[in-house]
């Protein structure tokens, strides 16, 4: 250094500073909460997810990418700080080889991301290629030409390698706009699409802001934009944030209530990096400390909430498998020793029946054939609720179902002593359905009409009616029954939902008969409900089914 | 599992050439310190003229 640089130098007054990144050089303190703001929830986020995955390439390559911006950010504030020279030309070197390195982890990153692969070794050597230019001169006059000393800004003059090294930036965000935009096309998985758009999206924000503030900078010789550029990395964080506790991204178990707790506290900790006045910094740590432990306490509390509501979908799930698997097992017998009965009753193959045998026969081969319909109807049930049950939808007319189930039912009815009546208004009831599943669902009404009525009443039968009321079908059974207590009400289309009144009326009741309903209604696209006849006995209940025109 | 034994080694060859570069602009920079003052803003050389780096 001669003599007039030295001068020059000592002019400039410039203070020390102190481990690196600490000095008034800095223009405002702001920059280091800007700074800091940008560069610890990316650390943090990169760490959670490689210690969760280390073996997983693209955990490894997120975290590759956030620890080239931290290191970017601690370079860039040396750059801010330093005093010496040699430091800002060191730090600024770094600064050129470590931007596009950002750019090109954050495309490896998404490329492995979206289709769950490496790239091919040809593929590895194209896309690092435009990296080799900066990494062979980075050392040389093309990265930086020389200290600035015309004046007190303690700035580095970029060479043309530094142009170039934008360029590989910009192709590098071009190419992962171009694999989103294929990866979406490809993949069909709902939950990937999602995943695709808001990685895409997120890089993006961070790559652009990021790089164009760099940009900028070179280009105006204002070196206080490149600051405002950081803040898409937090944004590019909390997308990924987002995305762990949605779709749990990265296998990481991470809850909402978390991730919140955590910005907050790095937020508020952060402060004390700009605020001076003792008084506010008692306030800043108070603060800290009363989000800290509330944020511990909710997370707590979360957490057992969210460990409660797994153990019941287990042990719900569990149940269900039960369920569907003895029914299947007690259909099967139950469909055995009823078409055994049958066989004894109806053919003469194993010997002729004497007549006294016949009426215990008959009463056998009707318990075992009301076994198998009540297993039917639990299985149903469940299925239709779940929407597991399969439609064989296509143009029908509602008019004839119901006409063809009323001609069935309406001997069933009147041997039980109930009065029987029907009203088919006149009008167009073509619509798009399974007329086999919307029968079993329109007999399910008549056949709860048939149990729950009030036998005691001389007046006790059942009205069926068919009518269009604003552009819907309508068909309802009427009864003349106790009505529903409000405990039934709250459990009327659940799944093996039975108040004590409904088991009281009917022993026999399944809990499933209902849900079934509800489930064929909804696919259908309608509504099951019901309406209570007051002042009158009973109670109505109806399904609403769309009009739709069909060719 | 993704193929991570390829991908492994190809980062550490990237990585080591970084480091390697890296450590030469340090020699450069902090040990030589060989780089130029400009102390005049009209003697500040244009990046895009070849002969800046003569």
């Amino acid at each position: 250094m001669t003599p007039n640089i030295l001068t020059l130098i000592q002019n400039c007054q410039w203070f020390p500073s102190h481990f690196l990144i600490i000095s008034e050089n800095v223009f405002s303190p702001l920059l280091y909460y800007s700074y800091f703001a940008a560069a610890i929830p990316v650390i943090i986020i990169g760490l959670l997810i490689f210690l969760n995955g280390r073996k997983k390439l693209e955990n490894r390559l997120l975290f590759l990418t956030t620890i080239s911006l931290a290191l970017w950010v601690f370079c860039a504030l040396i750059t801010w700080a330093t005093e010496f020279p040699k430091y800002t030309m060191f730090f600024w070197a770094l600064l050129i080889i470590l931007e596009p390195l950002i750019s090109f982890f954050a495309f490896y990153f998404s490329f492995v991301f979206f289709f769950k692969r490496d790239f091919s070794t040809i593929q590895k050597i194209i896309f690092s290629l435009p990296l080799l230019p900066i990494i062979i001169l980075l050392p040389t006059r093309f990265t930086l030409l020389g200290y600035d000393l015309s004046n007190c800004d303690r700035a580095a003059i970029e060479g043309v390698l530094v142009s170039y090294a934008y360029i590989t930036e910009i192709i590098f965000a071009v190419l992962i706009i171009i694999i989103g935009v294929i990866a979406f096309r490809k993949i069909k998985d709902l939950i990937s699409r999602r995943q695709i758009v808001l990685v895409t999206i997120g890089i993006l924000f961070f790559l652009l802001s990021f790089n164009l503030g760099n940009i900028l900078e070179s280009f105006t010789d204002n070196w206080y934009i490149g600051q405002y550029g950081l803040f898409g990395a937090p944004v590019f964080m909390a997308f990924l944030a987002y995305m762990i506790v949605k779709f749990k991204t990265f296998d990481i178990k991470l809850i909402g209530a978390q991730a919140l707790v955590w910005a907050l506290v790095i937020l508020v900790g952060m402060e004390f990096l700009f605020v001076n006045d003792p008084i506010n910094q008692i306030m800043v740590a108070v603060t800290l400390v009363v989000s800290g432990v509330l944020g511990l306490i909710l997370i707590r509390s979360v957490k057992k909430e969210i460990a409660l509501r797994e153990s019941l979908e287990i042990s719900n799930k569990g149940q269900e498998n039960l369920i569907h698997i003895m029914n299947h097992q007690i259909k099967g017998f139950f469909g055995v020793a009823r078409n055994i009965f049958a066989e004894l009753l109806q053919s003469d193959d194993y010997g002729h029946m004497p007549e006294e045998s016949k009426p215990l026969l008959e009463k056998g081969l009707e318990s075992t054939a009301a076994g198998v319909n009540y297993v039917q109807e639990i299985l149903r049930g469940s299925s239709a609720e779940k929407g597991l049950l399969s439609y064989d939808m296509k143009p029908i007319d509602i008019k004839s179902v119901v006409l063809s189930l009323l001609s069935e039912q309406k001997d069933i009815i009147q041997k039980k002593g109930l009065s029987f009546e029907s009203k088919i208004v006149d009008g167009n009831y073509n619509t798009i359905g399974d007329a086999v599943q919307l029968k079993e669902a329109f007999k399910n009404l008549i056949t709860n009409a048939i149990k729950y009525n009030d036998y005691r009443d001389p007046n006790c039968g059942i009205k069926i009616s068919l009518m269009i009321k604003n552009n819907k079908i309508v068909f309802s059974v009427r009864d003349t029954g106790v009505g529903i207590s409000e405990e039934d009400k709250q459990r009327l289309f659940i799944a093996g939902g039975m108040g004590k009144n409904s088991i009281s009326l009917n022993v026999e009741a399944s809990g499933f008969g209902l849900a079934f309903v509800k489930g064929v209604a909804e696919a259908h696209k309608g509504i099951v409900g019901y309406k209570s006849n007051e002042p009158q006995k009973g109670t109505t209940f109806y399904i609403e089914l769309p009009l739709v025109k069909t060719i | 599992m993704i193929e991570n034994k390829q991908s492994n080694i190809f980062l550490i060859i990237l990585l080591l050439a970084i480091l390697l570069s890296a450590s030469l602009t340090y020699y450069r920079y902090m040990i030589k310190k060989n780089f130029t003052y400009f102390t005049d803003e009209n003697s500040i050389p244009d990046k895009f003229d070849i002969n800046s780096y003569k």
